[in-house]
């Protein structure tokens, strides 16, 4: 579904990604981890379309069509959503209408009839439930005043309603209290099929005991250092990322492992 | 007294022919007030940039293209749905269509037309001796000739012509226009709608006077919609005066909408005066025109009273939207809020002047301003410019401008969800201003003036 090909990405003149690999087919679930700063976002901007990065090198095929030529409207009425680790408020700007102009250019964009505001709000309330997000949020301008947490399960109702094929969840598990997170879960797992994919960033293990992955990627200064199974993730709940680091600090690519898998038989670096 | 410029000329003729034939209605007072303020047009003659009060906005334009005045609203039914999609909505209705056309004098020199929807009893039609003071709801030329006495005690005793050449201009012509009385205790059923309508293409080159009184008694409640619509690129000037007062506890929630046609010169005041606890509210909606320049300026003249402005402009294509407030504080225990908020596209320029006297016996005076603008053009300008002068020194104010583009953020937000960029950005433009439009309590009208918005910037 999405392969992504000695990605090289900079903002500011400063290079950020600096040769990411990375294949993911339909069916799986991918969780990426790594330190701070790492490029963990900018990768899942980067693959939104977000054009604040400049994409210089490497490419990226979402279905075998070339993303990165993609208008970001384009990408998600094709079936790309990102949740943003930061959601972003919108004072004035109805949740209600804006959700509905989302659902209906996704509907357009297939060639579907749109759905009426009757339909619509039957549809919302019934994805509302399953995420357990109060009603009265929708009725408030566009995350404005929401709470960390309350943003991100917005976020994941919002996954729910546009019904992309591939999700790409930047920390959205960040900010959850312990029942929201199972809720969230619940939601991500709900929406888990073998026509979807998902791409999940995460500094934690919790999410990963409820939302089990295919695979696990480390991400350091701009590169997946290491790829694994699920078990990955426990290993770096124990010992953190100094060892990339130390990786890292030999220098060469082949110092590090490759990840494995599907990117098997690539190039590793730049 | 200094003699006329040539461009002054036409305005000479046009007044000799009023004066001459309006001298029969009304008071002597009437004929007195126009002459005075057209003495003082004639000396004070049109504002320049010079002016600091006019640095931004020049009238040269329009000083040049003496416009010869349109002496009375032609007689035109009105359908009710009215030019300014204001909708379906429960109102009093009053229109004033413009045309410019000769035959809009009507027979045996009678002047107007203007039709009216207004309440049967004790309305300006129903009660001819005008001794019912408790409502009228009908023309000023009507109320004038009838010698009611609200009128002369109010009639150009607040806007002040001695210092304004167009404010003279106005007066020096005030003819007709909507004419509004609530004694004491009324709460009116519904909003009185007063509808100013050019149709320029019929006779461009023309400069028209609406003048509006709005006198509303101690303790009553009004909503009063006070609507500029006109249509074409042909040159066409309003010039418009309202003069609003409210007793003690009385209030007004006023609509002030302007939606000229693209060759327009639009000039306005609204001078508001306030007596003790009297609330006013006043929701301003700018769209079109060539030239448009408001002025709104209240006196809180009596204590505990408290005042409200929100003003939204619109401005693209090479428009200019001039707006300029000034409230002062004049008694203890006040309060003003302030909100205007302007959104420039293409190489339009706004003016916005805020100003906030607090005199030295208003103590306890709350006021706060705030101006925020967005512009969606490299090639669009803001002139933002608050002024304070506070005299007491137990008060609290504060004010605060803005001028900022739409953020990239919310854009990139709106488009990873599948939006378009133009339809992202038609949301989060319409976000901006809905903090005013959500002001507009009558919902048809609030829906209509958001399209026009909307449309305005082309989105
Ligand atoms: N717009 C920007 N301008 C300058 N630097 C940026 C910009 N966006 C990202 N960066 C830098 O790029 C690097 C990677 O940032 P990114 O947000 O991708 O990290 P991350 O892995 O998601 O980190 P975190 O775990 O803290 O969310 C950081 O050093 C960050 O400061
Ligand atoms: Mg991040």
């Amino acid at each position: 579904m999405l392969e992504v090909r000695n990605l090289h990405a900079r903002v500011e003149g400063k290079e950020i990604l600096r040769g990411i690999d990375l294949t993911v087919k339909a069916g799986e679930v991918h969780a990426i981890m790594g330190p701070n700063g790492s490029g963990k976002s900018t990768l899942a901007q980067v693959l939104a379309g977000r054009d604040t990065y400049e994409v210089t090198g490497g490419e990226v095929l979402y279905k075998g069509q070339d993303l990165l030529e993609m208008a970001p409207e384009l990408r998600a009425v094709e079936g790309v959503f990102l949740g943003f680790q930061y959601p972003v408020e919108i004072p004035g700007l109805n949740s209600l209408y804006f959700l509905r102009a989302a659902v209906n250019a996704a509907r357009a964009h297939r060639g579907e009839e749109e759905l009426d505001a009757v339909d619509f709000m039957a549809l919302a309330k019934e994805r509302m439930k399953a995420v357990e997000m109060g009603e009265d949020l929708l009725r408030r301008p566009v995350n404005a005043g929401f709470s960390g947490g309350e943003k991100k399960r917005a976020e994941i109702f919002q996954m729910t309603m546009l019904e992309p094929t591939l999700a790409i969840l930047d920390e959205t598990d960040s900010g959850l209290d312990i029942d929201a997170l199972k809720v969230v879960s619940q939601g991500i797992n709900l929406f888990r099929g073998p026509e979807r994919a998902i791409i999940l960033v995460t500094h934690y293990q919790r999410l990963l005991n409820y939302v089990v992955p295919d695979m696990v990627h480390v991400i350091h200064n701009g590169r997946l250092v290491k790829s694994g199974g699920k078990e990955l993730a426990r290993e770096l709940e124990d010992t953190g990322y100094s060892w990339v680091e130390d990786a890292a600090g030999t220098g060469t690519d082949d110092a590090m492992e490759q990840p494995t898998g599907h990117a098997a038989g690539r190039e590793g670096g730049a | 007294m200094t003699a006329a410029s040539a461009e002054q000329q036409g305005y000479l003729e046009d007044f000799e022919k009023l004066a001459a034939r309006a001298s029969r209605n009304g008071g002597a007072w009437v004929g007195d007030l126009r002459r005075r303020a057209m003495d003082r047009f004639r000396s004070l003659g049109f504002p320049t940039t010079r002016d600091e009060e006019w640095k931004y906005t020049s009238l040269d334009a329009l000083r040049r293209a003496c416009l010869r005045t349109v002496d009375a609203p032609a007689a035109r039914p009105v359908d009710g749905s009215g030019p300014f999609e204001s909708g379906d909505w429960e109102r009093y209705e009053l229109a004033f269509p413009w045309t410019g056309r000769e035959d809009s004098t009507g027979p045996g020199g009678a002047r107007g037309g203007a039709t009216a929807k207004v309440p049967g009893k004790g309305s300006g039609r129903d009660t001819p001796d005008g001794r019912d003071e408790s409502l009228f709801i009908g023309r000023l030329a009507d109320a004038v000739e009838r010698r009611l006495p609200w009128t002369e005690a109010h009639l150009g005793r607040h806007a002040d012509h001695d210092g304004h050449a167009l404010r003279a201009l106005n007066t020096a012509f005030l003819e007709d226009g909507g004419a509004v009385r609530l004694g004491r205790g009324v709460d009116l059923d519904r909003p009185v709608h007063l509808m100013y309508v050019a149709d320029p293409g019929q006779a461009p080159n023309r400069i028209v006077h609406p003048r509006t009184l709005v006198v509303v008694g101690a303790g009553s409640r009004l909503t009063l919609v006070e609507a500029y619509a006109g249509a074409g690129d042909a040159v066409y000037c309003t010039n418009a005066v309202t003069e609003i007062v409210l007793e003690d506890d009385a209030e007004l929630d006023h609509y002030r909408l302007v939606r000229e046609g693209g060759g327009t010169f639009h000039i306005g005041t609204v001078q508001v005066h306030q007596a003790r606890n009297s609330r006013y509210r006043s929701h301003s909606v700018t769209t079109g025109g060539a030239i448009t320049r408001v002025e709104l300026n209240a006196l809180l003249d009596g204590e505990g009273a408290d005042c409200l402005l929100q003003g939204l402009y619109v401005a693209g294509g090479s428009q200019h939207v001039d707006s300029r407030t000034a409230i002062e504080h004049a008694r203890p225990h006040g309060t003003s809020r302030e909100l205007y908020k302007g959104v420039l596209n293409d190489r339009a320029r706004a003016v916005f002047n805020g100003k906030i006297v607090v005199r030295k016996e208003a103590q306890k005076t709350d006021a706060r301003q705030s101006n925020r603008n967005l512009i969606l053009s490299r090639d669009a300008e803001i002139d933002s410019k608050p002024q304070l002068e506070i005299l007491a020194d137990d008060v609290r104010c504060a004010h605060g401008t803005t001028i900022g583009q739409l953020e990239e953020d919310e854009l990139f937000y709106l488009r990873s969800r599948g939006l378009d960029a133009a339809l992202a950005r038609k949301l989060l433009v319409h976000g901006f201003a809905s903090e005013i439009l959500d002001g507009v309590a009558i919902e048809p009208l609030r829906d209509g003036l958001t399209s026009r918005v909307l449309a305005e910037l082309g989105a």
